[in-house]
């Protein structure tokens, strides 16, 4: 009988147990992510010891070593940061279109979001010259824009047909394809410089962050949060398959387009400025469904985290093997996120995610 | 009488397909009720407009007021599920309208409890995925009693077990309507396990309802005749008392021969 109780006792610390592993998961993703942020802020053409950066980062940008202080506040830390923003606004936005469209090679992407957003940068690399407006605002308004036509575009399918994972992919293939070809027309156009232009802002790198780039991708992560969070169980119950869910009383179709909105403005927020850059939307909810499974609550945070750990990391890399010329993080992320995507595919054993 | 659950003249259609109509039965609280009736005749179109997925004509009320998801357990027709979660975690979404950023050591009992009552508290932790059909099945049905419904409908929900988890499970359902007087409609093919364990059958026909009440009223070799096409007969154990249905042949001329081309 004592046994017995002990086998249930045992079987019933599973679950705080499991939630406590993840918790941890979390946990050293977060310390990892702050180790690697130091590491790029100490990264760069003009190299700078730890020490050094620890110093500046007491003394504020206010502080007496105006050359350090003017390195690590002006030039580096708006990269860093805006590696960890764009990194965690892909990581939840590619964790969640994954959920909501069912689908493992679902990415922040899919439905077309980073060709519209190439569309809206390359029109505005052509035409904002016309314009009264400095090149370094009209490029990611016009991105930004883009993608929410996108967006309004493949949400008008959505609704007239409804929200069903086919009807979301094959109208995000299409809006994907319209907005490719007419992008490629622009640079068929194009003069060779300004060709040189969109193909430089395709490739997608920190390089561009600003302070300004900085507040405004962050207030739009911000300004999502609390919608993402809202939904994290609605999300996981989505994961029993529509009719399950629908029966447990969710409004399924209500759930697939917020979370649909969401996606959008976390990619433009994470396009707009710095260009497109992939794999990191499709590997991060990979990984950390390795770490946490798929209960939302754990899912989502880590995501975030680690998409933030994986571009900050491709940051580093990307100064480290050539610190003359970095090169852009959108190469890095591509690159390296072949081998990681078959780690992923390779460590689902049989029984897959779940610890 | 207002209690209980009361359809009255429903009918169901898909653009211009009628699938029900003129649908009439009552059935009190505190029972199993078994709807039968042969594939594709509207079994699942009648459960999904009792839980208010599907529009409906006529009138559908529960313990007189339209049905509410709140009381409501509905377990559709079962399909495989791939999620990474865990058992343990599948059943706590059964309360996912209650549960906020840390489960309550309430919630996470009760859970524990009815995997217990199915005897695969073993699983709790296995991933979801992982599982057989049979096992899939059991959980979501655990999901559904943990919402604690007042009126629990189950399309096919025994398709996929084995005879003793069939049995297992008539007997929680038993148990649960006898402690919270909930009233349970079970979607089934197996007249047999329909007849040993459910209070009150609904015989539907393509287009509509062939009859409803005790089993041995409704059901009768007639009735399966014109209904399922099969020649039967309806007995009575003599050991248990209840009523058993040996199944016989399908009737005469209504099976042609498979031509296999040359």
């Amino acid at each position: 009988m004592t046994i017995a109780i002990r086998k249930v006792d045992f079987v019933r610390g599973d679950y705080r147990r499991a939630s406590r592993y993840r918790q941890l998961g979390l946990a050293l993703s977060v310390l990892a992510l702050i180790a690697l942020m130091l590491l790029d802020l100490t990264t760069g053409p003009s190299g700078m010891p730890l020490n050094d950066v620890l110093k500046g980062l007491i003394a504020g940008p206010a502080g007496e070593d105006r050359m350090t202080a003017t390195i690590l506040w002006q030039l580096r830390m708006p990269q860093t940061v805006m590696g960890l923003v764009v990194g965690a606004c892909l990581g939840l936005a590619g964790l969640q279109m994954q959920t909501i469209l069912d689908n493992p090679l679902a990415s922040p992407f899919t439905l077309g979001f980073s060709a519209a957003a190439g569309f809206g940068a390359a029109l505005a690399i052509m035409f904002g010259g016309a314009l009264a407006i400095p090149d370094y605002f009209v490029v990611p308004i016009s991105a930004f824009a883009m993608t929410l036509v996108a967006c309004g575009l493949v949400y008008l399918i959505a609704t007239l047909r409804g929200a069903s994972p086919e009807i979301l992919v094959l109208g995000g293939i299409a809006v994907s394809f319209f907005f490719q070809s007419i992008q490629s027309l622009l640079q068929f156009l194009a003069s060779p410089e300004v060709l040189q232009q969109i193909v430089f802002w395709l490739f997608g790198s920190l390089l561009k962050a600003t302070w300004t780039s900085v507040s405004v991708s962050g207030a739009i992560l911000l300004f999502c949060l609390p919608f993402v969070a809202r939904n994290c169980w609605a999300l996981t119950v989505l994961k029993l398959g529509d009719g399950n869910a629908r029966s447990l009383g969710l409004s399924v179709e209500k759930v697939r387009r917020e979370t649909f909105l969401l996606v959008a403005l976390l990619t433009a927020a994470a396009v707009s400025f710095v260009g497109t850059i992939g794999f990191v939307g499709l590997i991060a909810p990979h990984v950390c469904r390795l770490i946490a499974g798929e209960d939302h609550r754990f899912a989502l945070p880590l995501s975030a985290v680690i998409g933030a750990v994986i571009l900050v990391g491709a940051s580093v890399f990307g100064k480290f093997i050539s610190p003359a010329a970095v090169i852009p993080v959108g190469i890095v992320t591509a690159i390296a996120g072949i081998p990681m995507l078959f780690a992923v595919i390779l460590s689902r054993g049989a029984e897959g995610g779940v610890k | 009488m207002s209690e209980g659950l009361i359809f009255d003249r429903v009918g169901v259609q898909f653009g211009s397909r009628i699938v029900l109509s003129d649908v009439e039965a009552q059935f009190a609280p505190g029972q199993i009720i078994g709807l039968v009736g042969p594939n594709g005749c509207g079994k699942s179109s009648l459960l999904g407009a009792v839980a208010g997925l599907l529009s409906h004509r006529g009138e559908i009320t529960f313990n007189g007021r339209g049905v509410d998801a709140q009381n409501l357990g509905y377990m559709p027709q079962h399909s495989q599920i791939r999620a990474s979660l865990s058992v343990l975690e599948v059943v706590l979404l059964g309360r996912h309208e209650q549960l906020g950023w840390r489960v309550s050591a309430d919630v996470l009992e009760a859970a524990y409890g009815i995997l217990g009552s199915f005897g695969i508290e073993d699983l709790a932790s296995r991933p979801i995925h992982a599982l057989s059909g049979g096992q899939q099945q059991l959980v979501l049905l655990a999901q559904r009693l943990l919402r604690a419904p007042r009126l629990l409908l189950l399309d096919e929900a025994t398709s996929a077990l084995d005879l003793a988890h069939q049995l297992r499970v008539f007997e929680i359902l038993r148990a649960y309507v006898e402690r919270t007087g909930a009233l349970v409609m079970i979607a089934i093919h197996d007249l047999n396990l329909a007849a040993r364990h459910a209070d009150g059958i609904m015989l539907l026909r393509n287009g509509g309802l062939a009859g409803s009440g005790r089993f041995d009223d409704v059901v009768t070799p007639q009735v399966l005749r014109s209904v399922y096409g099969v020649e039967a007969e309806v007995l009575t154990s003599c050991r248990t008392g209840s009523v058993i249905v040996p199944l016989a042949r399908v009737r005469e001329g209504s099976v042609a021969p498979i031509r296999l081309s040359p």
